[in-house]
C-alpha cells in the first residue's frame, strides 16, 4: 500500500472511535476495507477524486456515529423519532434566541439587581440553546431534502456544527469573563482598558467566525433547497440572502443586525413547514411511531 | 418460523436506502463495497451511501432480519476474506417485494393522473 494510503487508512481508523464501542467493535474492519477500497478507486482517478472522497467521508462519519451513539444511549430507533417535528420547534426555539438574547445584550445593565442573571441567560439562549437548535433544525432539514443534495446537505450540517461550536465557545467566553468580573471586583476590571480590548477582540472575532460558518451553513441550505424544488422559493433566497450577508459579518459587522432579522423571519417560516412535515409524517396512514423504518 | 409471521407491510415505507440496499442484494450475496457499487449504478449515482450510513443500515436490517451475513467466506484468492457477504432473508424479500408493489401502485396512480406516460421509457433507451 502506498504511503499516502497507509495515512489515510490511518486517520480513518483513528476517526472510527466516534462511533460507540459496540458498533465499532462489529465493524471496525468492514469500514475500514471498504474505506480502502474507495480510497483506492479515487486516488486512481486524481486529487480531485480524493478531496470528493473525503468531503464525502468525513460528514458522514460525523453524522452516522451521533446515530450510532444516540441510538445506543437512548436504545431508540432513529428514524421513528418524529425529527422533523423536532426540527421545527428547534427553529421556532433558534427564532426566539435570535431574538431575545440581542434584546438582553443591548438592554441589560450587569448592575441591575437581575442583571448578571440575566447575562447568564442571554449567554445561555445565544450559546448551547443556539446551538443545539441550529443543529437539530439543519439535521431535520438534511434527513428531509438531504437525498436530493446529499453533498451540500452534509456540508451544510458540518457549517452548522461549526457555527454551533463557535457561538458555545463565545459564550464560554462571555460567561467566564463576567464572573471573574464579579468574583474579583477588587481589581477593578472594568476599569482596565488592555482586558477591555482583549475581550471585546476576542468576543467579536470568534463571533464573525460563527457567523461565517452559519453564512455557509444558509448558503448551502438555500442552494439545496432552490434546486431539489424541496423549500419555496422565497425561502431559498431568504437562505441564500441571510447567507452571503452573514458569511461577511468578520468584514462588515453592521451585518449582523441584518442576519439576525433575517434569522427571525428563517427559523419561524422554517419552523412552521417543518411542524407541518411533521405532522404530515405521523399521521401517514399506516406509519406508526415504533416501526422501524 | 417467527419471522415470517410478521407483516411486511408493516416495514413501509422503506426509506432509499434501505430500499437500495435490498435491491443491490437481490440478484446475490454482497459485501459492503459491492453494495455500494451496486447503489451507484442501478441509481444513476443519485444515491450515494457512505461507509457509516450503509453499515448502519446493515446493522439494522440485520437485528431486522431482513438481510443475513453469510458464513461462507469467499476464496482467499480472489477476495479479502475478513470481508463479511450479507444476503437477502426470505422475510427481506419479501418486505422487499411488498416495497416495490407499492411503489408501482404510486406509479400507476401517477399515470392514472396523467404525470407519466403509458410506457416509460427505461434507463438508458432514451
Amino acid at each position: 500500500m502506498k504511503k499516502s494510503a497507509l495515512r489515510a487508512r490511518q486517520v480513518y481508523t483513528a476517526l472510527l472511535y466516534l462511533y460507540p464501542t459496540g458498533f465499532r467493535r462489529e465493524y471496525a474492519m468492514e469500514l475500514t476495507l471498504l474505506f480502502v477500497d474507495m480510497y483506492r478507486a479515487a486516488a486512481a482517478q486524481g486529487l480531485r477524486a480524493l478531496v470528493s472522497l473525503w468531503l464525502t467521508v468525513l460528514p458522514d462519519l460525523i453524522w452516522s456515529a451521533i446515530r450510532e451513539r444516540m441510538r445506543t444511549m437512548f436504545n431508540i430507533k432513529w428514524s421513528a423519532v418524529p425529527i422533523q417535528k423536532w426540527g421545527g420547534l428547534a427553529s421556532f426555539l433558534l427564532g426566539v434566541t435570535f431574538i431575545v438574547a440581542p434584546l438582553i445584550y443591548l438592554t441589560g445593565n450587569l448592575r441591575d439587581a437581575m442583571g448578571a442573571f440575566a447575562y447568564s441567560v442571554a449567554d445561555l439562549l445565544y450559546g448551547p440553546v443556539w446551538a443545539a437548535s441550529l443543529v437539530t433544525m439543519v439535521f431535520a432539514l438534511r434527513e428531509r431534502i438531504g437525498e436530493r443534495a446529499p453533498r451540500r446537505m452534509s456540508l451544510a450540517l458540518l457549517a452548522a456544527a461549526l457555527a454551533a461550536a463557535t457561538m458555545v465557545l463565545v459564550a464560554c467566553i462571555r460567561s467566564a469573563n463576567r464572573n471573574y468580573h464579579i468574583i474579583h471586583p477588587e481589581l477593578h476590571l472594568e476599569n482596565n482598558q488592555a482586558i477591555l480590548i482583549v475581550w471585546t477582540n476576542l468576543v467579536a472575532g470568534v463571533s464573525a467566525a460563527g457567523g461565517h460558518f452559519l453564512g455557509w451553513c444558509m448558503v448551502l441550505i438555500g442552494s439545496a433547497g432552490w434546486t431539489t424544488r424541496l423549500l419555496p422559493r422565497g425561502l431559498s433566497v431568504l437562505y441564500m440572502a441571510a447567507g452571503i450577508a452573514s458569511l461577511f459579518v468578520y468584514l462588515l459587522p453592521a451585518n449582523e443586525g441584518l442576519v439576525g432579522t433575517l434569522g427571525v423571519v428563517i427559523s419561524i417560516w422554517q419552523g412552521i413547514l417543518l411542524l407541518k412535515a411533521g405532522a404530515g409524517e405521523t399521521q401517514a396512514p399506516g406509519k406508526t411511531a415504533s416501526q422501524p423504518y | 418460523m417467527k419471522q415470517s409471521r410478521r407483516d411486511p407491510q408493516s416495514f413501509l415505507p422503506l426509506t432509499p436506502a434501505f430500499f437500495n440496499i435490498l435491491l443491490a442484494l437481490a440478484d446475490g450475496e454482497k459485501h459492503g463495497y459491492a453494495i455500494m457499487q451496486e447503489v451507484i449504478a442501478h441509481t444513476g449515482g443519485t444515491l450515494r451511501l457512505g461507509p457509516g450510513t450503509l453499515y448502519g443500515a446493515i446493522k439494522r436490517l440485520l437485528e431486522d432480519d431482513l438481510i443475513e451475513e453469510i458464513a461462507e467466506r469467499p476464496d482467499p484468492a480472489h477476495d479479502d476474506e475478513r470481508r463479511r457477504y450479507y444476503g437477502l432473508t426470505e422475510f427481506g424479500q419479501r418486505v422487499a417485494a411488498a416495497e416495490a408493489g407499492r411503489l408501482q401502485e404510486l406509479v400507476q396512480l401517477a399515470r392514472d393522473r396523467r404525470l407519466l406516460p403509458d410506457k416509460v421509457p427505461m434507463r438508458g433507451t432514451e
